[in-house]
């Protein structure tokens, strides 16, 4: 646990500096490589961030404040910056020897740990990155086979991409592996092109008579140059990534010098881009991102956690491909997707945008992600997901429980397909509720910048950076969001009245709570936000809503409530 | 004949074979107007359902032939679970399989092979497979009542 803490410390204290984003002098190497590699480190992101949460004072009842209090007065030459997130920087210059005295710190450390197993995305291996590691599979593969570059790629390929395996099976049995692969045993002759002019020779492709070029692969089935130039060219145009030999009865393949050699450049550039697509399909270490239009592959390799983030910070499950959805568990997403499919009608219906008012009857449009309802024409004050009186709301915040009390009292014929169906509705209900806030509290962002933009031209001194915590509360708040949102299919899937469920809804009641307090708070006018006290509070709450989201997912891991 | 004229070497030679040395059981001929278009006729295969009867189908060499495979379809009704209505064959070199080292002769070849083994695992006509898996008895008596219906020549 020392360690970790110790060697996560020193971490933050990289990352906490914007001019060193990557330092490479990491002793473990695959530390290395995702300081190179990631574009932005979410993970780390949220290390800093429950680091923060726990650090909060406005958070009396919390065990660390009085821990870390010394800490924060350390760094007190920079009193913007404890305020702000940076207060991570406090923590890496407490002394090494001082770790035993962050007991709190260390069960911290490892909770984060344990977090960005499951509920963080991890952001991985970037586009760039994969092909520099393709590079250096080829290269090493072709260095200890003895073979040429191309021929290497075969043979990785036909492995999926597996080094390891493919060195050892070839240690094994190199005549297997080099059939499997379309390759000429041994290998390093698979390229021998037989090149000669034969005058007096008919090409069993065109059947034109010589003078002609002919050249085969290793195999021997000899065509000229021009039948090959124009069947590669075909098959790359078909986006063919394994062309093999013309003769029906051969199956070696044709290693990529070959095309580069025989065809033009253009097809050759086609070629090449294909090849590389292929090891995004074909290897094990990475996948496409799902998002539309995204086209970026994301290396899984370096990853802790099976949510991984794009280069354009999408996130997704690597094993289902749908949107990161800690805490349900995949085959909840995959039912309760299909099922949200099946009942879409009732959905329809369900999804309508508006409601009436409770008091006054008015329908009433939610513009905003804040679930605090106020009657334009009555002024009635009104929980949208409940209906309930917004002010009995706040204490007992009670409308994320479903209650099959209620449903029990409603005693029919009907009443379990009735009540399964007031059950699923109870959960869809505020699922999409949760995906429509984080969609119009994405936006809030966007807006500050634009008010800003005005401020600005009123009062020039006014500087882009005091807006900036804004778009990083929005980040937080849209995160606990989504996890929100997919609590609400974990929860459907959970026995009602079970202890397991009691608890989390207590996690998620928590978390909803602390998420529509930041969500109204940030929904204020933006000259209203830039106030230094809205500011704090703003950023605490931010902190506290974050806090609740990794305790949330991290019951969850733990088993707790699963 | 203008087009004609730039016939690629390849197919006048593939041409000429098939005329002077016809494989058994095929006949291929090139259309007076159109050379790369063929009318073909393969006699059912002995000890087959379609054996006795013949059938005409077409065949056309695309601009791309050799490289590309050629376009073969039957003309002549047929019950066979891998010929479709429309008489489009599924035959794995007529699709991916397909070779330019592989000829119009092979290709007619593997035709008359498919006639003699229906292959209602791999099926193109759903319905003709499915009852050729469950009543093969009934399936090739069906396949001799069309041989006797439709390709008597």
């Amino acid at each position: 646990m020392q360690r970790l803490t110790r060697s996560s410390a020193r971490q933050r204290e990289e990352e906490t500096r914007p001019s060193l984003p990557s330092t490479n002098q990491n002793s473990s190497k695959r530390r290395k490589q995702s300081t190179e590699n990631t574009v932005t480190a979410t993970g780390n992101d949220q290390v800093s961030s429950d680091k923060v949460a726990k650090r909060t004072p406005e958070e009396p009842s919390n065990p660390t404040t009085a821990g870390t209090k010394p800490s924060a007065s350390n760094s007190s030459q920079q009193p913007e910056q404890v305020q702000n997130q940076e207060s991570d920087v406090e923590i890496s210059e407490i002394p090494e020897s001082d770790v035993s005295y962050f007991g709190y710190c260390s069960d911290d450390g490892g909770e984060v740990q344990s977090n960005s197993k499951v509920a963080t995305e991890t952001s991985c291996m970037d586009e760039q990155a994969r092909r520099r590691q393709q590079q250096e599979d080829t290269e090493e593969v072709a260095e200890l086979l003895g073979v040429e570059n191309s021929v290497a790629t075969l043979l990785l390929r036909s492995v999926a991409w597996n080094k390891e395996d493919l060195l050892s099976r070839y240690m094994e049995d190199a005549e297997k592996v080099c059939a499997a692969a379309g390759v000429a045993n041994p290998a390093a002759v698979s390229l021998a092109m037989l090149s000669a002019q034969v005058s007096d020779r008919e090409c069993s492709i065109c059947r034109l008579d010589g003078p002609l070029a002919f050249s085969a692969l290793s195999c021997g089935h000899s065509y000229c140059d021009c039948c090959w130039k124009r069947f590669l060219s075909l098959k790359v145009e078909e986006g063919e990534t394994r062309i093999v030999c013309p003769e029906p009865s051969c199956s070696l393949q044709v290693p990529e010098n070959i095309v580069r050699q025989l065809c033009d450049r253009e097809t050759f550039e086609k070629y090449s881009a294909y090849v590389e697509n292929a090891f995004v399909d074909e290897s094990k270490t990475c996948v496409w991102c799902p998002y539309p239009n995204c086209g970026l592959s994301v290396g899984t390799t370096d990853s802790s956690s099976k949510f991984i983030i794009c280069a354009q910070r999408h996130s997704f499950c690597v094993e289902c491909r749908s949107e990161a959805h800690a805490p349900a568990q995949c085959d909840q997403v995959i039912e309760w997707l299909k099922k949200c499919d099946d009942d879409s009608e009732t959905f329809n219906w369900l999804s309508a945008n508006t409601q009436d008012c409770p008091k006054c009857q008015s329908t009433i449009e939610k513009n905003g992600g804040c679930n605090h309802m106020t009657c334009r024409k009555c002024k009635h004050e009104f929980c949208w997901v409940c209906l309930g009186l917004w002010q009995s709301h706040t204490d007992y915040y009670s409308c994320n429980r479903f209650d099959p009390d209620k449903v029990k009292a409603s005693e029919d014929g009907k009443a379990k397909s009735r009540a399964a169906l007031d059950r699923y509705l109870h959960y869809y209900h505020r699922y999409m509720n949760h995906e429509r806030s984080r969609k119009l509290e994405e936006q809030i962002r966007d807006k500050a910048v634009l008010k800003m933009e005005e401020l600005q031209k009123k009062e020039p001194q006014r500087l882009w950076g005091d807006v900036q915590f804004v778009g990083e509360a929005t980040e937080k708040l849209c995160k606990c969001r989504v996890v929100l949102k997919w609590t609400y299919v974990f929860a459907h899937a959970l026995e009602d009245s079970s202890s397991q469920k009691n608890l989390f809804c207590f996690l998620q009641e928590d978390l909803e709570r602390n998420t529509e307090r930041l969500s109204e708070l940030l929904e204020s006018e933006v000259e209203n936000l830039l106030k230094a006290e809205v500011k704090s509070e703003v950023l605490a709450l931010a902190a506290v809503a974050t806090q609740s989201r990794l305790k949330l997912l991290q019951g969850v891991e733990e088993g707790l409530v699963a | 004949m203008a087009a004609n004229s730039q016939l690629p070497r390849r197919i006048i030679k593939e041409t000429q074979r098939l005329l002077s040395e016809p494989a058994p059981g095929i006949s291929a001929s090139p259309s007076e107007d159109n050379l790369r278009y063929f009318n073909v006729m393969i006699l059912g295969p002995t000890q087959s359902p379609y054996e006795g009867g013949v059938y005409k189908l077409e065949l056309f060499l695309p601009e791309e032939y050799p490289m590309a495979a050629p376009k073969v379809r039957f003309l002549t009704k047929i019950y066979h679970p891998n010929i479709d209505k429309l008489g489009r064959i599924c035959l794995d070199i007529l699709k991916d399989k397909w070779s330019p080292a592989l000829q119009i002769r092979t290709v007619l070849l593997s035709i008359q092979a498919l006639l003699s083994a229906p292959n209602p695992d791999d099926p193109l006509a759903e319905d003709i497979a499915k009852q050729w898996k469950e009543d093969e008895a009934k399936a090739v008596a069906t396949a001799k009542e069309w041989t006797r219906q439709y390709a008597q020549g």
